[in-house]
């Protein structure tokens, strides 16, 4: 599903470049759960973001599905996410200005679908989310419980089959984090391959596989049941 | 993404900030209804000016005709009947042909001898200019051919006769070698000064009385009346083609010259002159084209101050929503659809600017022409402008700031607080 093989990043700070990754390699097959896990500023988002076609590596390669996203173009990048991957994030990152169904068809304006269909597929997801009711809502008029599973909504509704999440639990009591937490694993138990980054100790146990992270490399690559 | 989303998207972006779409509209809305009403101003003051400058003589063509009499004899016929003007007049683009005929003589009134220019003209003679019209009495008539009536203009009437009414009266004149007693039958309105001639310091006689006494046989000298100020120079070529034909330039005789050399100047000048007032025309376009460019400048500043305006506030709201274009990038959005998202905008707003500035500027026309005197003309030009301006408007000014938007990476982007 995702091969990284010797990814670096560097971003520019000031006159000296900061180097966030060096030399990652990583193999993650379909149906995989995984968590990344590490201290701040080891370099586990800035993975996430390479993983996600988010950010082009400075060197090295990010095969996904066979794809090597180091050689696509921005536009190309964009169809990835578009497509094939459904992202997560801690701060929910929903539009403030448009209701819940808008925020979960956005993937879908972007990949042409019609306009008729679109509100359909946007229904089903907010159902299986549990959150159908409150489709015509404004974002701003929702817990931070309800604002993460519109925000799994918008991640599925282009039926992808990669899902990652960028510290999903990060603002949500531990309540709603198991709540978040049970949807990853049934969404992993359909058949997605699941990429979560996290620094809570109960969040990355749900996982299969345990990635850890320090100083921009993979210190520790644990699999299976500890 | 579909044009209708990108619309709609627009649209919502737009109505979430009504207060600075507001201020940006505003922006293209003086802009272009500084546009539009200039135009509308230029147009009905142009027209207004060519007014007046019509009645400066501008339309007026002076025609004079001197021919070797052995050349032509149906065109010489014609000259001596005054049939040319109406040849002359059958010309497309004329209104009006009088032949003219003037002569210096000496009004003797108390004893007193005052010098005074005497003109033969016809009937037709007062068309010639807009406003020329007899205040008393009447002009020279039809009947009045070979008769000894006269018509005064104002000044000369006013000199001779004060404030009475000369109207009936007798005026004693010496010219052509006798004394000739004139009836008066009419006095001008005041009218002023043509070209070099001043309508009101003449003596109006019928141009046969002239021709009889002066023994003059041909009409050689007319003024034409072009149909408008726009056609003077048409009407002017169309005379000289009609003059050509009936008044062919002497041919140099080959037999009787130096073979193969050259004509002589005498013998090359065509034997009629066209004269148009090519000064007053220069000066009445230069002053049209002026007033065009200090005006259009002023509007292309406003239309500019106005773009620059709306790039402004895209730019604040480009920053603004740096978190929204990161969120729609991670979501599918291509650089290109952020860009076009934003291009929408501005084009958006522009055109709406436009609309509302063609109907200000359409006001601001009427205000003008209210206060200026001159027509109100609705044209479809300045709304086509308002439309085309806009448009490039917001596309110019828009892609600055969309190509921002456009740049930005998604992560940086969705960081943004």
């Amino acid at each position: 599903m995702i091969e990284l093989r010797k990814v670096t990043k560097t971003y520019s700070m000031g006159k000296n470049g900061f180097l966030a990754l060096r030399g990652v390699d990583l193999l993650i097959t379909s149906e995989e759960f995984t968590a990344i896990t590490g201290p701040s500023g080891s370099g586990k988002s800035t993975l996430l973001h390479i993983i996600g076609a988010l950010h082009h590596p400075t060197s090295g390669q990010v095969l996904l599905e066979g794809n090597d996203l180091s050689q696509l173009s921005r536009d190309e990048l964009a169809r990835v996410r578009n497509e094939k991957i459904g992202f997560v994030f801690q701060r929910f990152h929903l539009l403030p200005g448009a209701n819940v169904l808008q925020n979960v068809e956005l993937p879908l304006v972007y990949a042409g679908v019609p306009r008729q269909n679109r509100r359909e597929m946007a229904r089903e997801c907010l159902a299986k989310m549990e959150m159908t009711d409150r489709a015509s809502h404004r974002t701003s008029q929702l817990s931070g419980g309800e604002s993460q599973r519109v925000a799994i909504a918008r991640a599925l509704v282009n039926d992808p089959r990669l899902l990652l999440a960028d510290e999903p639990t990060g603002n949500l009591d531990s309540r709603m984090t198991e709540e978040i937490m049970a949807m990853f694993i049934a969404l992993h138990e359909e058949g997605r391959t699941v990429v979560i980054v996290t620094h809570e100790e109960n969040v990355a146990n749900k996982a299969k596989r345990r990635v850890i992270m320090r100083d921009g490399m993979i210190e520790e690559d644990r699999s299976g049941i500890d | 993404m579909e044009l209708t989303d990108m619309i709609t998207t627009a649209i919502g972006a737009l109505r979430a900030h009504k207060l600075r779409t507001t201020l940006s509209v505003l922006g293209v809305v003086i802009g272009v209804a500084a546009v539009v009403g200039i135009i509308g101003i230029i147009n009905g003051a142009t027209t207004k000016v060519r007014e007046q400058i019509a009645g400066l003589g501008l339309r007026t063509i002076t025609v004079t005709v001197s021919p070797d009499p052995r050349t032509n004899p149906a065109a010489m016929a014609q000259l001596r009947s005054g049939k040319l003007a109406d040849s002359l007049q059958a010309a497309p683009d004329v209104s009006w042909v009088v032949p003219l005929a003037a002569d210096r003589g000496d009004v003797i009134i108390g004893g007193d001898r005052q010098g005074v220019t005497l003109l033969g003209v016809t009937p037709e003679y007062p068309h010639l200019f807009d406003g020329f019209f007899s205040a008393t009495g009447r002009f020279i008539h039809q009947l009045d051919d070979k008769r000894t009536v006269a018509v005064l203009g104002s000044d000369i009437a006013k000199e001779l006769f004060d404030e009475t009414n000369p109207v009936g009266r007798l005026l004693t004149v010496s010219a052509w070698g006798r004394k000739v007693a004139f009836r008066i039958v009419g006095v001008m309105a005041p009218r002023g000064q043509v070209g070099s001639q001043d309508l009101d310091d003449q003596i109006y006689v019928p141009i046969s009385t002239v021709q009889w006494y002066s023994g003059s046989r041909s009409f050689s000298s007319y003024i034409a009346r072009a149909s408008s100020v726009d056609v003077v120079s048409q009407a002017a070529s169309e005379i000289e083609d009609i003059l050509a034909k009936a008044f062919p330039t002497p041919k140099v005789n080959r037999v009787q010259g130096p073979p193969g050399g050259p004509p002589s100047p005498s013998e090359a000048r065509t034997p009629y002159q066209v004269e148009i007032r090519k000064e007053t025309m220069a000066a009445y376009n230069e002053s049209i084209k002026t007033m065009m460019l200090i005006l259009g400048g002023v509007a292309t500043i406003s239309l500019l101050v106005g773009g620059i305006g709306i790039m402004n506030i895209l730019l604040v709201s480009v920053t603004e929503r740096t978190r929204e274009i990161g969120i729609r990038m991670a979501v599918g959005a291509r650089p290109r659809d952020v860009r076009s998202q934003f291009l929408t905008e501005a084009v958006l707003v522009c055109l709406l600017g436009g609309m509302l500035g063609l109907g200000l500027g359409w006001i601001a026309t009427w205000i003008g022409s209210w206060f200026g005197g001159w027509p109100f003309v609705i044209s479809f030009i300045p709304a086509l402008l308002a439309f085309t301006f806009s448009l490039v408007l917001g596309l110019v000014f828009g892609l600055y700031p969309a190509l921002r938007a456009a740049r930005l990476d998604p992560v940086e982007a969705l960081r943004y607080e």
